[in-house]
């Protein structure tokens, strides 16, 4: 029973991690984003 | 109750103390109460500068400070209390609440939580220390628009990177949020069974996370633009100042909702408690707050009707903003639907909770008059402007801040605190606080401009007025900070669940709460309360 709630434990760390990751990567496309937007505007 | 309390284990123990278990802590609650200190420490900063503001503006003429100075304390008054004050107080909010409303132990990424904090103490000490460098702390409004902003000294690169950090600490703190939400909820919690609060801070995180980066680039621009010879909003050049205007406010208008969604959930959390029932139109407030935040992103250019757009730009941005009265209007219904024929009764997070309502919705309808664009032309960058973002972000964010701390107070530190100082800091604090703002309308529509240090004779008696409500006001704050430490060093032990009517989660943590709050996850039966109708 506890190895199964260890299991479960780590599952949705393991998925925080992956969320947090995706996420990550989005702001940073956000960032690069907008200086593409900007230069695209005025060559 | 007991079941759950039986399941808190002792880690307590386990972890460093004195200064250091402050700086390594990576415990959600620790880290919400920094928050929540950081902030109260800003909201005297920033509520310091105000004070010469106000007495600035007492009388016509100059008397305590040179315009230079008065244009710096204004902007720094601003960033401080945005930056430092209401957002850090919501984070706060959010790492103590969160986990415990959704049945986690911790928050997802505890590391990255003492990291998302501990940049921020840095980034307003940067930020405040510029104003002792050749040229002073930047003085050109918290908008930063160039080429007025380009123009500060030396403190020009130390802004830009305090305003960075702010927007690291920011996008970790939307992550860390996000992510505890989606993969910590209590077994079969789904997201349409999730506390209000929870809700709010969901998509709170989301606007954070969308537009926090995009301050950063723009901000960015203009440090390559001053020092790096690129021309993105240089005129000279072949960029275009209004551009950065375009990007800085589709940033500043979903920052205006990042400080007022979570308020909206606080006052759904309080409302229903004192009310003894429940939260009317659930599912109506979510996708209200959904409906906001979308709106959000198609409005920004109401904030610059006179710099010149086309027609149908001016129609577009006019009638969007309109449309956010309604997902607002439906809110403001449904706590009003809440209240009838409700059990009342008026403790202070109530009383807080009923002056938002009241407050934030005078806030809400002069911006309706705002966004007519015939109309804006009267009374852009006039005071009309500031009793209005006044009257949300003062009346709306931080009096729901308030509410939510006599809220939680009893359950962070295990003590009631004073209820007859509680409900004299609210008089005082809703009386004053219309004597300091509600002059400024009339201030704005007779033509006194926003960010003056002098002006003609015939605003006197109207600025005396909303600065002695100003001070007055500034003065009540300080039962507050009584109030606060007084119940954190003592007071009447506090119950489990102080408040007859809180149906929520953390109210079957004892108080105050154990080091984890749910190493094993709550069962349904607890966590399923009645938000529904």
């Amino acid at each position: 029973m506890a190895d199964m709630q260890d299991q479960a434990v780590s599952g949705r760390q393991r998925r925080a991690l992956r969320t947090a990751l995706i996420l990550g990567v989005l702001a940073l496309a956000f960032y690069v984003g907008i200086f593409l937007i900007v230069s695209w505007r005025h060559p | 109750m007991s079941t759950v309390a039986a399941t808190h284990d002792t880690h307590a123990a386990e972890h460093p103390s004195g200064i250091w278990r402050w700086i390594t802590t990576t415990n959600h609650k620790d880290i919400g109460t920094l928050y929540l200190m950081f902030s109260l420490l800003m909201f005297f900063v920033g509520g310091s500068f105000a004070m010469v503001i106000r007495a600035e503006l007492f009388k016509p003429g100059m008397q305590v400070v040179d315009p230079v100075t008065f244009n710096e304390f204004t902007t720094l008054h601003a960033l401080i209390m945005i930056f430092g004050a209401i957002m850090p107080a919501f984070v706060g909010l959010a790492n103590w609440m969160v986990p415990m409303m959704i049945g986690a132990p911790v928050m997802a990424l505890p590391r990255m939580n003492n990291w998302s904090f501990w940049i921020l103490p840095f980034a307003f000490l940067l930020l405040l220390g510029t104003t002792l460098m050749p040229g002073g702390g930047p003085a050109g409004g918290w908008t930063l628009y160039p080429p007025l902003s380009l123009q500060t000294g030396t403190a020009f690169p130390f802004v830009i990177f305090a305003i960075h950090m702010m927007g690291i600490s920011s996008v970790m703190g939307a992550i860390n949020i996000i992510a505890t939400i989606l993969n910590l909820r209590a077994p079969k919690m789904a997201l349409l069974k999730m506390p209000m609060f929870v809700w709010s801070w969901l998509i709170t995180a989301y606007l954070l996370l969308a537009v926090m980066p995009v301050l950063a680039g723009a901000v960015t621009m203009l440090l390559t633009d001053k020092y790096f010879g690129t021309s993105f909003f240089s005129a000279a050049g072949g960029g275009d100042p209004v551009m950065f205007q375009h990007i800085f406010w589709f940033f500043g208008h979903p920052e205006v909702y990042i400080m007022i969604l979570p308020a909206f959930g606080i006052v759904s959390e309080i409302i229903p408690t004192f009310s003894r029932k429940p939260l009317f139109g659930y599912e109506s407030m979510v996708y209200a707050i959904s409906s906001i935040a979308f709106l959000s992103f198609i409005v920004w250019a109401h904030h610059m009707f006179t710099v010149g757009m086309p027609l149908a730009g001016q129609l577009f941005f006019m009638f969007t903003t309109m449309l956010i009265a309604v997902p607002t209007g439906v809110k403001v219904f449904n706590w009003t639907a809440t209240l009838w024929r409700g059990s009342l009764s008026f403790e202070t997070p109530m009383l807080f909770a009923l002056a938002f309502l009241f407050l934030f919705t005078i806030g809400g309808f002069s911006g309706v008059m705002c966004a007519i664009v015939p109309a804006d032309y009267q009374y852009q960058d006039s005071y009309f402007v500031v009793a209005h973002f006044h009257y949300v972000l003062v009346t709306g964010a931080a009096f729901a801040i308030m509410g939510a701390v006599y809220y939680w107070l009893p359950k962070w530190t295990g003590h009631m605190y004073n209820e007859k100082l509680g409900k004299l800091h609210f008089w005082c604090s809703t009386i004053f606080v219309n004597v300091l703002f509600f002059p400024q309308h009339f201030l704005g529509l007779a033509g006194m401009p926003r960010r003056i240090p002098d002006y003609p004779v015939q605003f006197t008696d109207l600025n005396m007025l909303s600065s002695i409500g100003g001070f007055l006001f500034g003065a009540s704050q300080l039962i507050f900070l009584y109030l606060v430490i007084s119940t954190i060093r003592g007071g009447p032990k506090a119950p489990a669940k102080p408040w007859e009517g809180a149906k929520g989660l953390e109210w079957h943590l004892p108080s105050p709460p154990p080091y984890h709050s749910f190493t094993t996850p709550p069962d349904k039966e607890v966590w399923e309360h009645p938000y529904r109708d």
